[in-house]
C-alpha cells in the first residue's frame, strides 16, 4: 500500500513505544494524511503493522472526531463552535461557509473540494474568528480573508 | 484478613475482596449491578453498584471494583445511595425503547427487575428518544438491538476474557456508541450464544427462541445438559410439554456460567414423535407380568446374554437394569458410545452425559469382537453395532423411538425415556455426580426406565421412588470400593 | 497586579523555539547541573512539594505530592506523560509554550523524569496543534542531536528517551487516565481509580501525568528554590501562571501574572475592559468547567484558590471567558452543554445519557418550548450526575449548568411560556 520510505517512517513511529499497538494514533494520523481518509483497506493494513485485529483499529478510528472513517473532500475545514469562538465571530464564520459552500455540518461539496466540520474548542479562544484548513490554523480572520483562503484551495 | 462494616454489620474478608463480593457472600446483600458479571469481571461503567464509603456522599464508589479496606464503613442502601441508584436507573431508561411488550427478555430482564425497586412509574424524559438499528443479525444465532443496549460491554468482554477473541467491539463515541461487529463477519464462535444470557437487557437475543414464548408461561427445570460428558448445568425450559430451550445454570466447578451452542440448541433433539409406548411381545401389546415371564424364559441361566445400555441412561436406570439382569445370571454389561469433536473449552468428545457413571456401575465399553451371543438386551438411546445382531436368538429393545429394530427385529419392545425426561444421577467425566430432573413428561405408556426394571424385579415396595434406588446403588458401590460417592437425587 | 515573565520571558524573542537561543539564555543548565551534581531525586521531589506548585491542567493537585506517590523499586519502568491535550473551552496557554518555548518544556521533562526515576517520557499533544507538534518534534530532535537526550547524557549515567505522540480530537483525552489509554492505542475511556496512575498507569507501570505548564515551571523552581516559588503570589496557592482571556473584552490574550491578583484589574487593565463600551454580564473564570461569576463577584474575587473558592468557583485551567450584557445566557449554556455532550466518551451511564438529555431540555427551553418544572429537573439531573461517574468531565458539565441556572434563572423563566402543559410545549 505504501512506498518503502513511508513504511520505514511508520515503523520508526512504531518503535517509539514498547508495544506496537501504542503507535495506533500517530500511525493512523500519518496514514490519513497520505490517503485522505481511513478506508477499511488502510485500517486493515495498519492492523497488520501494529499486530492487532482490524476491529481494534475500527474501534479507535470510529471514536476520534479527527479520524475520518468516511470519505472527505480534498480540503477539510474545521470551525470551532464552542462559546469563546462562537460568541466572537465564529458563528458568523460558520454561517458564511455554510451558505458559500452550500453544505451543512459534516457535509462535502458536490465537487468533492471541501468538507465542512464543526469542531469543539481548538485552543484558539483569543484569536477567533478562526478555522483549520487541513489542520493548519488560520486566526483573526475576516470573511474576505476566508474567501481568499478557500480560493487558494484547489 | 480485612475487617470492615457494611450496613452496620461487621464482616471479615480476604484482601482483594471487593465490596460487592463481601456484601454478597458475607451478608447475602445483592447490590444491583449490570456491567459486573462474576465470571467476566467488572468494567465499572454502569454505575448502578455505587455505594457510600466512609460517609463520602459527594463521590460514591463502585462496589464492584472498590477493594474492601480495614475499618471501612460502607452503606449499600442509605438515602444517598438509593437516590444515586434511582438516578442511574432513570438514565438507563431515558433512551431505552418501550419494547417490553415485544421483547423476548421480558420476565427475565435485570433492567425490569431493578426498575421495580429503583425506577419510576412515570418518566421525566419527555424528549425524543435516540434511535439506533433494532435488528442487526450478528449471526444466524444472535440478534442485536442497539436501542435496547445499555453498553455494559459484557458481550465484548465475554469474548475477550473467556474466549480470547475480538469478534465484537464498541464503535462511535458518546451517546452514539454502539456494539458492533466492525469489519468482522458474523459471529462464528461456538460459544456465542452465551452473550444472550449475560446481556442484562433484550439487546442480544436468541434467534432460535425469538418470539416463541413468554418466559412466565413456561416451566423451568434445573437439570444437566445431555450433550456430552462435561455435564454443564442447565435450566430446561418447556411449554405445554414441549422443550423450547436450554440455558446454562452457574456451577463454579463444572461450567461457570457457560455452555456451548451445540449443547444449548440440542433441546430440539428431544421433541420427538413416534415414541415407543407400552410394552409389546411379538408385536402385540402386553402387560409387564407377561413380559417378565417371557424375558425370564428367554434369558434362561443368563449365559450368552449381554446387556447393551446407553450412557444417556441415569445411574439409577443402569443400576436397576443391572440388578434385574444379574439376578438372572447375565454377566455381560456393556455400554455404547457416541462422539463428536471436542472444542477445547467445555464441549468434550464423548457426546453422552453418563459414561463415567456407567463404568462405575460395572458397564464396559461394548467390545469390538466379544463373545458369541444368543440374546441381546438393548436399553436406552444407544447405537447397536450391527455385528452384535448377527445370529441372535432374541433381541429385547427398550427404546425411545420406533425403528426397524423395534418393529421388525425385537421380540420384546419396552419404552424408554429420553435424557430430558429422567430423574436420577449422571456422573461427568471429572467424576462429579450431578442430579438430573425431568424437564418434560413423555405422556402415557412411558414409565421411568428404572421403574420398569423395578417392576420386573418385583421391588416396588423396596423402591417406592428413585432415591431408594440411589441409596441401594450407593451401598452397592461402597461394597465395590468405588472412588466417588454418588449424590442422591431429589425426591 | 504584577505581570511576571518567568514562563513567558522568551515568547516574543525571534526563533525562541530553537535550541540555540534557548541555550544562549541559559537553557538546559539546570537540567545538566542536576545530572552532574547527582542531585538526590527524592530531594528534588521534596523541593517541588515545598514550592507549593500545583497542577496547571485544571485539577490543581500538588505536583510534588503527586510525584511522591511513585513507588520506587517495583522493577517496572516509570513513565512521565506530558499532557498537552489542551481542550478546555477558553484555554490556549499551553499552546504558547509549545509554539514559542518548547525547549523550556523539554528541560522540565528532563528534570521531572530524573526526580521520579523515569527514563522514558511521552509528550502528548492534541493533533490540532500542527505547529506545536512540529516545534516539539524539532526540539526533541535538536535535543537528541546535542546529547541532551539519549543514553548516558553528558556522561552522567542517566538515560532519557523523549517521544512525541498525539491525540485525534477528543477532549476526554485530557483526562489523565484517558490520555494513558489513548497512548496505549485503545479507545480512550478514562479508568476507574484505584488503581492510581502513579502506581499502575501507562502499560501497567508507575506513571506521572503532568500538564505542559506545570512541567515548564520545574527548571525555574529547581534553579531558584522552593522558597522563591512559595513566595510568588498567594501563599496558599503560590506561583506565576499563564491566564487566558477570551470573550467580549477589547483585547484578548494570554498574560502571565502571579496568583492572588484581582480579576477586575486584569479585565480593566491589559484586557482594556469590555469591548464596544458594553457592560459586563458574567465571567466563567476557570475554563468552561467552572462556576460562573456575576459582575459584583468579579469585582471582588482574587485569583487564587482560596479566593475563588470563597465565591464558590475554581481556577481550573486559568481560562477566563468574559461575557457582555448582550449575551443570551440560555444560548451560552446550550452552547457549553453541547460541548460536553459531544465530548462525552460514552463509557458510563450518567454522562452518556445525562449530558445529551440536558442538551435536549435546554434546546427546548431556548426554543420557547420549556416548562418551569424543567428547571428543577435540570438541577436534579445534575445531582444524579455529579460524583457518580468514572471521570470529572460530567462534573465539569454540572458546574456551568447549575451555576448559570442559579444565577441567571430569570433568563430561563423568561423563555418559558406560562401555564403550558407538557403536551403543549413538547409537541408531537
Amino acid at each position: 500500500m505504501f512506498d518503502k520510505e513511508i513504511v520505514e517512517e511508520l515503523e520508526a513511529i512504531r518503535s517509539r513505544f514498547p508495544f506496537p499497538k501504542a503507535a495506533m494514533v500517530p500511525v493512523l494520523r500519518r496514514v490519513q494524511e497520505l490517503r485522505g481518509w481511513l478506508d477499511s483497506d488502510a485500517q486493515a493494513w495498519v492492523a497488520e503493522l501494529l499486530s492487532v485485529k482490524p476491529i481494534e483499529v475500527h474501534e479507535v478510528v470510529s471514536f476520534y472526531p479527527m479520524f475520518y472513517g468516511q470519505p472527505v473532500g480534498r480540503h477539510v475545514l474545521h470551525v470551532c463552535r464552542t462559546l469563546s469562538c462562537d460568541s466572537c465571530g465564529n458563528k458568523e464564520l460558520w454561517d458564511h461557509l455554510e451558505t458559500k459552500l452550500g453544505v451543512d455540518r459534516n457535509g462535502t461539496t458536490d465537487d468533492g473540494r471541501f468538507t465542512l466540520k464543526a469542531a469543539e474548542c481548538l485552543a484558539s479562544c483569543g484569536t477567533s474568528p478562526v478555522m483549520l484548513i487541513n489542520n493548519k490554523r488560520h486566526e483573526n480572520l475576516s470573511l474576505s480573508q476566508v474567501d481568499d483562503l478557500l480560493e487558494g484551495c484547489s | 484478613m480485612i475487617k470492615l462494616t457494611i450496613d452496620g454489620q461487621e464482616v471479615e474478608v480476604a484482601p482483594g475482596t471487593t465490596i460487592l463480593e463481601a456484601a454478597r457472600d458475607e451478608l447475602g446483600i445483592d447490590i444491583p449491578h449490570y456491567c459486573y458479571h462474576r465470571d467476566i469481571g467488572s468494567d465499572g461503567n454502569c454505575r448502578i453498584c455505587l455505594v457510600e464509603v466512609n460517609g463520602n456522599s459527594g463521590k460514591l464508589a463502585i462496589s464492584c471494583q472498590m477493594p474492601c479496606g480495614n475499618d471501612m464503613k460502607v452503606e449499600t442502601a442509605n438515602d444517598v445511595v438509593v437516590k444515586a441508584r434511582k438516578g442511574v436507573m432513570e438514565f438507563l431508561l431515558a433512551n431505552h425503547p418501550l419494547d417490553c411488550t415485544i421483547c423476548d427478555q421480558a420476565g427475565e430482564c435485570p433492567l425490569q427487575e431493578y426498575s421495580y425497586e429503583y425506577g419510576s412509574a412515570e418518566s421525566r424524559f419527555v424528549e425524543h428518544k435516540r434511535n439506533k438499528p433494532k435488528h442487526t443479525e450478528f449471526s444466524d444465532k444472535v440478534m442485536f438491538d442497539a436501542e435496547r443496549c445499555i453498553l455494559c460491554t459484557r458481550c465484548v468482554r465475554f469474548f475477550e476474557e473467556v474466549r480470547d477473541d475480538r469478534p465484537l467491539g464498541v464503535e462511535g463515541m458518546g451517546g452514539e456508541s454502539m456494539i458492533s461487529l466492525g469489519p468482522n463477519g458474523p459471529l462464528t464462535d461456538p460459544y456465542q450464544m452465551n452473550i444472550i444470557d449475560i446481556c442484562p437487557v433484550g439487546a442480544l437475543t436468541s434467534r432460535d427462541f425469538r418470539f416463541k414464548q413468554r418466559v412466565w408461561f413456561m416451566d423451568f427445570v434445573d437439570t444437566v445438559c445431555p450433550g456430552c460428558s462435561r455435564g454443564c448445568n442447565i435450566s430446561a425450559g418447556s411449554y405445554q410439554g414441549k422443550l423450547l430451550r436450554f440455558t446454562p445454570r452457574r456451577n463454579a466447578e463444572v461450567n461457570k456460567s457457560w455452555m456451548c451452542d451445540d449443547g444449548r440448541l440440542s433441546y430440539s433433539d428431544y421433541n420427538l414423535t413416534d415414541r415407543v409406548r407400552g410394552a409389546r411381545i411379538d408385536g402385540q401389546a402386553a402387560f409387564l407380568d407377561s413380559v417378565g415371564e417371557r424375558l425370564d424364559a428367554l434369558v434362561g441361566d443368563g449365559s450368552g446374554v449381554a446387556v447393551l445400555a446407553s450412557t444417556k441412561s441415569s445411574c439409577e436406570d443402569l443400576f436397576a437394569l443391572r440388578h434385574w439382569a444379574e439376578s438372572r445370571g447375565v454377566t455381560n454389561f456393556w455400554h455404547g458410545a457416541a462422539s463428536w469433536e471436542a472444542d477445547g473449552f467445555l464441549k468434550q468428545a464423548d457426546a453422552t452425559p453418563n459414561t463415567a457413571g456407567a463404568q462405575q456401575l460395572g458397564y464396559e465399553p461394548v467390545p469390538g469382537d466379544g463373545p458369541a451371543l444368543r440374546g441381546l438386551i438393548v436399553s436406552g438411546d444407544v447405537e447397536v453395532p450391527p455385528a452384535l445382531l448377527a445370529d441372535l436368538d432374541f433381541l429385547v429393545m427398550q427404546a425411545v423411538q420406533e425403528s426397524a429394530l423395534t418393529t421388525e427385529a425385537a421380540v420384546i419392545v419396552l419404552p424408554a425415556r429420553t435424557a430430558v425426561e429422567k430423574k436420577g444421577t449422571w456422573v461427568n467425566s471429572a467424576g462429579l455426580a450431578q442430579a438430573i430432573a425431568p424437564a418434560v413428561d413423555p405422556g402415557d405408556g412411558v414409565p421411568e426406565d428404572w421403574a420398569l426394571w423395578r417392576e420386573l424385579s418385583k421391588k416396588v415396595e423396596d423402591w417406592p421412588s428413585v432415591r431408594y434406588v440411589t441409596a441401594e446403588m450407593n451401598a452397592w458401590l461402597a461394597d465395590r470400593s468405588t472412588q466417588t460417592p454418588l449424590v442422591a437425587a431429589d425426591s | 497586579m504584577k505581570l511576571s515573565s518567568v514562563l513567558s520571558a522568551r515568547f516574543e524573542k525571534p526563533d525562541s523555539h530553537l535550541l540555540e537561543g534557548y541555550r544562549a539564555d541559559g537553557g538546559y543548565e539546570t537540567f545538566l547541573s542536576v545530572l552532574s551534581e547527582k542531585r538526590d531525586p527524592d530531594e528534588l521531589t521534596a523541593l517541588v512539594k515545598a514550592s507549593g506548585l500545583r497542577g496547571r491542567g485544571g485539577a490543581g493537585f500538588s505536583t510534588g505530592m503527586k510525584w511522591s506517590f511513585v513507588p520506587k523499586d517495583t522493577g517496572k519502568p516509570v513513565y512521565l506523560c506530558v499532557n498537552g491535550d489542551e481542550s478546555e473551552p477558553g484555554t490556549y496557554k499551553d499552546r504558547q509554550i509549545l509554539e514559542f518555548d518548547p525547549h523550556a518544556l523539554l528541560e522540565g521533562v528532563g528534570i521531572a523524569c530524573y526526580a521520579i526515576g523515569s527514563h522514558k517520557a511521552y509528550v502528548y499533544l492534541r493533533c490540532e496543534f500542527q505547529l506545536g507538534c512540529e516545534r516539539i518534534q524539532a526540539a526533541i530532535d535538536e535535543a537528541y542531536a546535542a546529547g541532551l537526550f539519549g543514553k548516558n547524557i553528558e556522561g552522567s549515567g542517566f538515560d532519557l528517551d523523549v517521544h512525541l505522540t498525539m491525540g485525534a480530537g477528543a477532549y476526554i483525552c485530557g483526562e489523565e487516565t484517558s490520555l494513558l489509554n489513548s497512548i496505549e492505542g485503545v479507545r480512550p475511556y478514562p479508568r476507574n481509580k484505584p488503581p492510581f496512575p502513579a502506581v499502575e498507569g501507562l502499560f501497567g507501570c508507575p506513571t506521572i501525568v503532568n500538564n505542559v505548564e506545570t512541567i515548564t515551571n520545574i527548571p525555574h523552581i529547581v534553579k531558584r528554590g522552593a522558597e522563591w516559588h512559595a513566595g510568588l503570589g498567594n501563599s496558599d496557592d503560590p506561583g506565576t501562571r499563564l491566564w487566558c482571556v477570551s470573550g467580549h473584552v477589547a483585547t484578548r490574550g494570554v498574560w502571565e501574572i502571579e496568583t492572588g491578583y484581582k480579576l477586575q484589574d486584569l479585565i480593566d487593565g491589559p484586557c482594556g475592559g469590555i469591548r464596544d463600551g458594553k457592560k459586563l454580564k458574567a465571567v466563567i473564570p476557570g475554563g468552561s468547567s467552572s462556576k460562573v461569576l456575576l459582575p459584583e463577584e468579579v469585582a471582588q474575587v482574587t485569583m487564587d484558590t482560596p479566593g475563588i473558592r470563597a465565591f464558590g468557583s475554581s481556577l481550573g485551567s486559568a481560562a477566563i471567558i468574559v461575557l457582555d450584557e448582550d449575551t443570551d445566557m440560555v444560548d451560552a449554556l446550550v452552547n457549553l452543554m453541547k460541548f460536553y455532550a459531544h465530548e462525552s466518551c460514552g463509557q458510563c451511564t450518567p454522562c452518556r445519557e445525562g449530558t445529551p438529555w440536558i442538551v435536549k431540555i435546554l434546546v427546548r427551553i431556548n426554543e420557547g418550548r420549556g416548562r418551569l418544572e424543567d428547571l428543577e429537573l435540570l438541577d436534579d439531573l445534575a445531582v444524579n450526575i455529579e460524583g457518580r461517574t468514572v471521570c470529572a468531565l460530567a462534573d465539569g458539565a454540572c458546574w456551568p449548568l447549575t451555576s448559570i441556572l442559579k444565577k441567571f434563572r430569570h433568563e430561563f423563566v423568561a423563555k418559558i411560556p406560562s401555564a403550558a402543559s407538557t403536551e403543549e410545549v413538547v409537541g408531537a
